[in-house]
């Protein structure tokens, strides 16, 4: 289990990472989902362990999704009470939400920098989706199970994803 | 070059990308990772109460403590002292009383200076 653990740690992490903006929260997130799949399926056979870990995940990050909405319509109720600005402060304006250091930004690749930034600005649902098939070379059924979505759902999410980033990352690449 | 071909090359170059990144994260975070993975390993051995009996713990308390008190209630004839519960919500619950409290200073001088000019 450990073993395939280490295979896609990185890669999961990675995942919950873009889909959060935030290390700490993808970090939370990957705890939870080994904990389950350590706890639950160890038992399972081992050609199991990946689906299942996926879906794990995508659940924990669809969970992470829904406090997140709930947090910002309280966020948005306070605010508009209070009748203040979110962020007075000017320095919060341009600091980084993760706290990042920029000197790590500098460190990535500029396409690694591009591409983070494409896939962000996919709905959740086509960002997985892309990521499962692209990322993981997982099939459509595997990825409509991790995703708890039909088929269909899928190839829409999948081919709808990939026209957006081709699109957005055209300017960078050639085609 | 065909629309599907440049489909694949797409996805290659957005796998190589991807890759790239999970390959290049700092030492910090792999550490972090690592430590992630043996606690999920050894969550394996430690025991830990079952779940479905401490997640609606709290619901099924709640209903018990709702349920003693009915029977309570309902069990006892002599009724009349719930009657003298609400009697002393009321008690509290008047202001005159807190008045009394807040001025308490006030009628502390106020009986000084009757003795003195008694």
């Amino acid at each position: 289990m450990e073993e395939f653990l280490a295979s896609v740690e990185r890669r999961a992490f990675r995942m919950a990472e873009l889909a959060t903006h935030s290390s700490d929260d993808a970090f939370d997130i990957l705890q939870d989902s080994m904990i389950a799949l350590v706890k639950k399926y160890s038992d399972s056979p081992r050609e199991e362990w990946k689906p299942l870990f996926f879906r794990i995940l995508q659940n924990k990050i669809r969970d992470w999704h829904r406090r997140a909405k709930v947090r910002k319509v309280w966020r948005s109720f306070w605010d508009s009470s209070d009748g203040a600005p979110p962020s007075s402060e000017p320095v919060n304006q341009y600091a980084d939400p993760d706290g990042r250091d920029p000197a790590d930004d500098m460190a990535l690749s500029q396409s690694l920098i591009r591409t983070d930034a494409a896939i962000q600005t996919l709905p959740w649902r086509q960002r997985q989706a892309f990521l499962l098939r692209a990322w993981e070379e997982m099939s459509v059924a595997e990825t409509a199970q991790a995703m708890g979505i039909s088929e269909g759902s899928v190839k829409t999410h999948f081919s709808r994803a990939t026209q957006a980033l081709r699109k957005l990352l055209k300017d960078g690449w050639d085609e | 070059m065909s629309d599907k071909e440049r489909h694949i090359k797409f996805l290659k170059q957005v796998k190589k990308v991807l890759a790239e990144g999970a390959e290049g994260l700092d030492p910090g975070t792999q550490s972090r990772l690592t430590q992630i993975r043996r606690k999920a390993i050894e969550s394996k051995t430690a025991w830990s109460f079952p779940s479905w009996l401490y997640q609606p713990a709290l619901q099924w308390s709640a209903v018990a403590c709702a349920l003693l008190l009915g029977v309570l209630y309902f069990a006892d004839p002599d009724k009349s002292h719930y009657q003298l519960g609400l009697e002393d919500i009321d008690l509290l619950a008047s202001t005159d009383v807190l008045e009394l409290y807040e001025d308490l200073e006030f009628y502390a001088w106020l009986a000084e200076e009757n003795v003195e000019a008694s």
